[in-house]
């Protein structure tokens, strides 16, 4: 029922909100809470318990208990008592059997406890253990808080904001202390669970919860879609204080409230909390029920006995102090617990005040302030534990329905500190994370075990401290994905894509067996651009890379290439390229796909630990390139440049830098895919001008899937598919590349001892075998198969394989086993195509 | 030729074409034909420093000319226009949500839309740069927009 208009209130009864519940149409105004509007017209059951399916009404009506949690547009465990009414929503009761009024389940309040006591499904239900999954689903089905939904299109963002000042919490002394330090020239940024407000020189973020506090003055501010990463230098937490529920028989019932859950409803939203009221506790209270027009029946500070009495779960009578009062109201409370969780995770220490019967903050970190009754100053008369007696239960957790009896019996069971308490009986566990009950167990703890609170202690408070949506944490899907200056190109000619690392790049333009006989009897073209492509400069240019690789390059000519493999100091291989010399002091590196970053971060290393002077730059989003392969390349290209591009005046392994299609290129001729073939590298800004013309000088576009044939024929190794972390280049089969007569270079220590437990070596077979399938010997796993594919050209199944040294023999049969089969393969040392290398030269 | 000329658009008779060109610039205004000159050996006035001897000289006109001077001023030039990709975008909110880079410290290199790295500039009042690697420049300017989307909301 609502009152006459008042001054303050916060709903406007002119523009009234209609909404439903559970289907049925229910109207509130502008300014309300579903809670409250729901309290308005009548609603006094809100929610059934996790275990008991008890009914559950408002208790704080702050956002902190579970009692009104409901699943609000398909959103589960929305607290309908801080949720902002709107037009249309669709709001139902969760964990519920039936109706709200009648909830079949209700039966294990009734007649289930001598069979569902603490931790039950630990003993019970464990046996026979075959059942457990049956038991574990239907216990799923019938205790919890909601359901999950299908997708919901909420979106939530992320903001980065950096301050001077954050406070936390804006009642009196936190706008306090956010005027004080905007006053002094600070930017502060104030934050509060409530409604927002004007801040005076301060800015304000409301409704928003601060969920945590991290090293470094990081604060994660939950403002509904929206989290915002708050760095400030200094934190002022002004939580408040939390009003802590009575243990009592029937202290669960409707009808039982806390004081702020009066005060509330009575001024911000003009709601009448009841019409007969008991007030134990303090009296804050009494001028909110009296400006109501709620008979306040009795109203009492401290309560040596008190018992509440209840049907159909809604509160009827008071038994306080010997004395039977029947009411529909009890406003009952005890300590004002400081809310130190925030400060605990910052640092601080929190320790038992006994004279007021709570826990407060102590040795706040630097940069970190706790004021008002956060900081837990105010005295008060400490209340008992629990008060004993009366026939219903009696509750200090209604998150998790744990009730006294729960406790006493964990603590007969062995389970007497607060964390193994906590854990047998999820006292603290539930949704509201402690705020009504972490006091009340300890408490009753110290009591049972006859010790005091210090003793016993606190639990660790971890983050976060108010529930947060999952979704609000993940935020924005974002997936980086890279693209090749040639990306559009390739999505214009219908490729097919796949994922590279990072890169998308074309499997194939849809026939990988027709793109590879382009290339072996006409030409083909391939995008490169995700090679890395890195310059080194400096008159230590040379000397550097000398280090650097186990081959040689001082003696590198301008104007030629040479394949490079880079080991680490174990001598394990790690990445390869090429390497060509332009100029005395200038050399252009291109390195794997995938290792770009980290071998220019190598460079600059090693650079700076040995102080040549070189230059070290990252081109490789820079530069586009492409490798134009084919027996007719040369043709192609001589049509596309002015220069000589003949096999005499651009060789085999010749770098040279020439026009093509009136772009200046470096054009690489090397033969990845065994015919005679052209690296095209020029400026990304203009590489589609470049493919266009080489394209349409009759070049066949081919993907990554022809590629891997290609080079398969050639037995050419791609590092880190073929090898792994534990190659070396001797296992390789590159023994070639070592330079042992160097003086010095990374991995070369380790080369002596260096063991070659596996060799890589080349294999045909009859029937294809899997990447993955293991190589066998005498019934043991002695390898595996690293590349395969069917080849056209060798006319049959090839792969490159790992096996033991010494069946690393030309013409060896080896067995690979895979799906059971184990077939023979014959290893092969030389390329299957070309072995001589005739075509690259030619 | 001179040197790697195959590094410069500007060299080429080829107009360039943006990375982000078909994107749809709904929250951001493409810059990419900018000239972006990494030089190393000092930082030359009016420069980015982008670390230590390290800047990003930003060029709107005659980038070969530039490039020239600064070489001739003893600077070793790499010219990153096409490898750089420049938005600029509007609002200190809309960076909020891209970066937790200190937006009264700028310009910085750091990481914009989780992780891709970035030189970010202040172009005046609360308008912003930012270059970031054109292979990953289509994904910020996805992000950008779906960012300033949110706003609205």
């Amino acid at each position: 029922m609502r009152l006459a208009p008042q001054a303050g209130e916060r709903i406007d009864r002119s523009r009234p909100i209609s909404f439903r519940l559970e289907g049925r149409v229910v109207s509130g105004y502008e300014g309300d809470t579903i809670g409250s509007a729901l309290y308005a017209a009548g609603t006094r059951v809100f929610s059934r318990s996790f275990k008991y399916h008890r009914p559950r009404g408002l208790l704080c009506c702050s956002g902190h208990c579970p009692n009104c949690m409901m699943t609000v547009d398909g959103v589960p465990n929305v607290r309908v008592c801080v949720e902002p009414l709107r037009e249309g929503a669709s709001v139902r009761a969760q964990n519920v059997r039936g109706s709200l009024d009648h909830d079949l389940m209700s039966v294990v309040d009734r007649f289930g406890g001598p069979f569902t006591p603490v931790g039950f499904y630990y003993r019970t239900m464990i046996r026979p253990r075959r059942a457990w999954p049956l038991y574990e689903k239907f216990l799923r089905s019938v205790a919890g808080l909601g359901k999950v939904g299908g997708a919901t299109h909420r979106r939530y963002d992320t903001e980065h904001r950096s301050v001077d000042v954050l406070v936390i919490g804006g009642g009196g002394a936190g706008r306090r202390a956010a005027s004080e330090a905007a006053a002094e020239g600070f930017d502060v940024l104030l934050v509060d669970e409530g409604h927002a407000f004007p801040g005076s020189g301060y800015e304000v973020l409301a409704p928003a919860r601060a969920l945590a506090v991290y090293e470094g003055g990081l604060v994660p501010v939950d403002a509904g879609g929206v989290l915002y990463r708050v760095r400030a230098r200094r934190i002022v937490v002004a939580a408040g204080a939390l009003e802590q529920p009575l243990v009592f028989p029937g202290n669960d019932l409707v009808g039982v409230v806390l004081p702020q859950a009066v005060r509330r409803l009575v001024s911000e939203w003009s709601v009448q909390p009841g019409s007969r009221a008991v007030v134990v506790g303090d009296g804050t209270a009494v001028p909110y029920l009296e400006r109501a027009g709620v008979e306040v029946a009795a109203s009492v500070e401290r309560a040596e006995q008190l018992a509440a009495h209840g049907r159909h779960g809604r509160l009827k009578a008071v038994t306080l102090d010997g004395r039977r009062i029947s009411c529909d109201l009890l406003v009952a409370v005890g300590a004002r617990q400081p809310a130190y969780s925030l400060l605990a995770q910052a640092g601080a220490r929190v320790e038992y005040e006994p004279h007021a019967g709570v826990f407060v903050p102590v040795d706040l970190p630097a940069g970190v302030e706790a004021v008002g009754s956060a900081a837990g100053t105010g005295r008060q008369q400490p209340v008992p534990a629990a008060y004993d007696g009366g026939s219903d239960k009696c509750f200090v957790c209604v998150c998790e329905d744990v009730t006294t009896k729960d406790l006493k019996r964990a603590i007969a069971e062995g389970f007497d500190s607060i964390e193994l308490a906590k854990r047998y009986t999820t006292v603290t566990m539930g949704p509201c994370q402690g705020k009504l009950c972490h006091l009340s167990s300890i408490r009753l703890l110290a009591k049972e075990l006859g010790t005091d609170e210090a003793e016993i202690g606190t639990t660790t408070a971890r983050p976060p401290w108010a529930p947060v949506e999952l979704g609000l944490l993940a935020g924005r899907h974002l997936e980086p994905a890279k693209r090749s200056p040639l990306q559009r190109r390739h999505e214009q000619a219908g490729a097919k894509m796949m994922w590279t690392g990072q890169w998308r790049r074309p499997h194939s333009y849809g026939d990988p067996a027709a793109e590879v006989r382009a290339v072996h009897e006409s030409l083909g073209i391939i995008d490169v651009s995700t090679l890395g492509k890195i310059v080194v400069e400096g008159p230590d240019a040379a000397a550097l890379l000398e280090r650097l690789y186990p081959n040689r390059f001082a003696d590198l000519k301008p104007g030629r290439i040479r394949y490079g493999v880079l080991t680490t100091d174990g001598g394990r291989i790690f990445d390869d390229g090429t390497v060509a010399r332009l100029d005395d002091e200038l050399f252009y590196v291109t390195t794997t796909s995938t290792g770009s970053s980290g071998v220019a971060e190598w460079f600059e290393w090693w650079n700076a630990v040995w102080g040549y002077d070189a230059e070290i730059v990252n081109l490789t989003g820079a530069i586009a390139a492409m490798n134009v392969a084919g027996p007719r390349a040369r043709e192609a290209l001589a049509s596309l440049t002015d220069a000589d591009v003949s096999n005499e005046a651009l060789r085999y392994l010749d770098a040279r830098e020439l026009r093509v299609a009136g772009v200046p290129c470096l054009a690489l001729r090397i033969g990845f895919v065994g015919e005679l073939g052209y690296e095209l590298h020029c400026s990304a800004g203009v590489a589609e001008h470049v493919w266009d013309a080489v394209v349409a000088a009759g070049a066949v576009p081919f993907g990554l899937e022809p590629q891997r044939v290609l080079r398969l024929e050639k037995a050419h190794v791609i590092v880190s598919q073929d090898t792994d972390s534990e190659s070396n280049l001797l296992s390789a089969g590159m023994p070639w590349i070592v330079k042992d007569d160097k003086e010095d270079f990374v991995g070369k220590w380790a080369l002596p001892h260096a063991q070659v437990r596996e060799r890589l070596v080349g294999f045909t077979c009859d029937v294809l075998p899997p990447e993955g399938a293991q190589v066998v010997r005498d019934g043991r796993i002695a390898g595996r198969v690293t590349s395969s594919r069917f080849s056209e050209r060798v006319g049959k199944p090839i792969g490159l394989c790992w096996v033991q040294p010494d069946q690393a023999e030309e013409g060896t049969t080896i067995q690979i086993r895979w799906e059971g089969d184990v077939r023979p393969a014959t290893v092969t040392l030389s390329p299957f195509y070309d072995p001589e290398g005739a075509l690259l030269r030619s | 030729m001179s040197r790697l000329a195959f590094l410069s658009p500007h060299e080429a008779d080829a107009s360039p074409v943006s990375p982000i060109a078909h994107v749809p610039a709904t929250a951001f205004t493409d810059v990419s034909h900018l000239g972006k000159l990494e030089v190393r050996g000092g930082v030359p006035a009016g420069a980015i420093p982008i670390g230590p001897d390290r800047a990003l000289v930003v060029v709107d006109g005659d980038v070969r000319a530039e490039r020239d001077r600064l070489a001739a001023a003893g600077y070793r030039v790499y010219d990153q226009t096409a490898g750089l990709a420049a938005l600029e975008v509007e609002g200190e909110r809309l960076m909020r949500r891209l970066t937790e880079l200190d937006l009264s410290a700028l310009p910085l290199v750091g990481a914009i839309a989780r992780g891709t790295p970035a030189v970010i500039e202040r172009v005046g009042g609360e308008r912003f740069r930012l270059f970031v690697p054109q292979e990953l420049a289509q994904y910020v300017a996805e992000v950008v927009n779906d960012q300033a989307k949110g706003l609205e909301a």
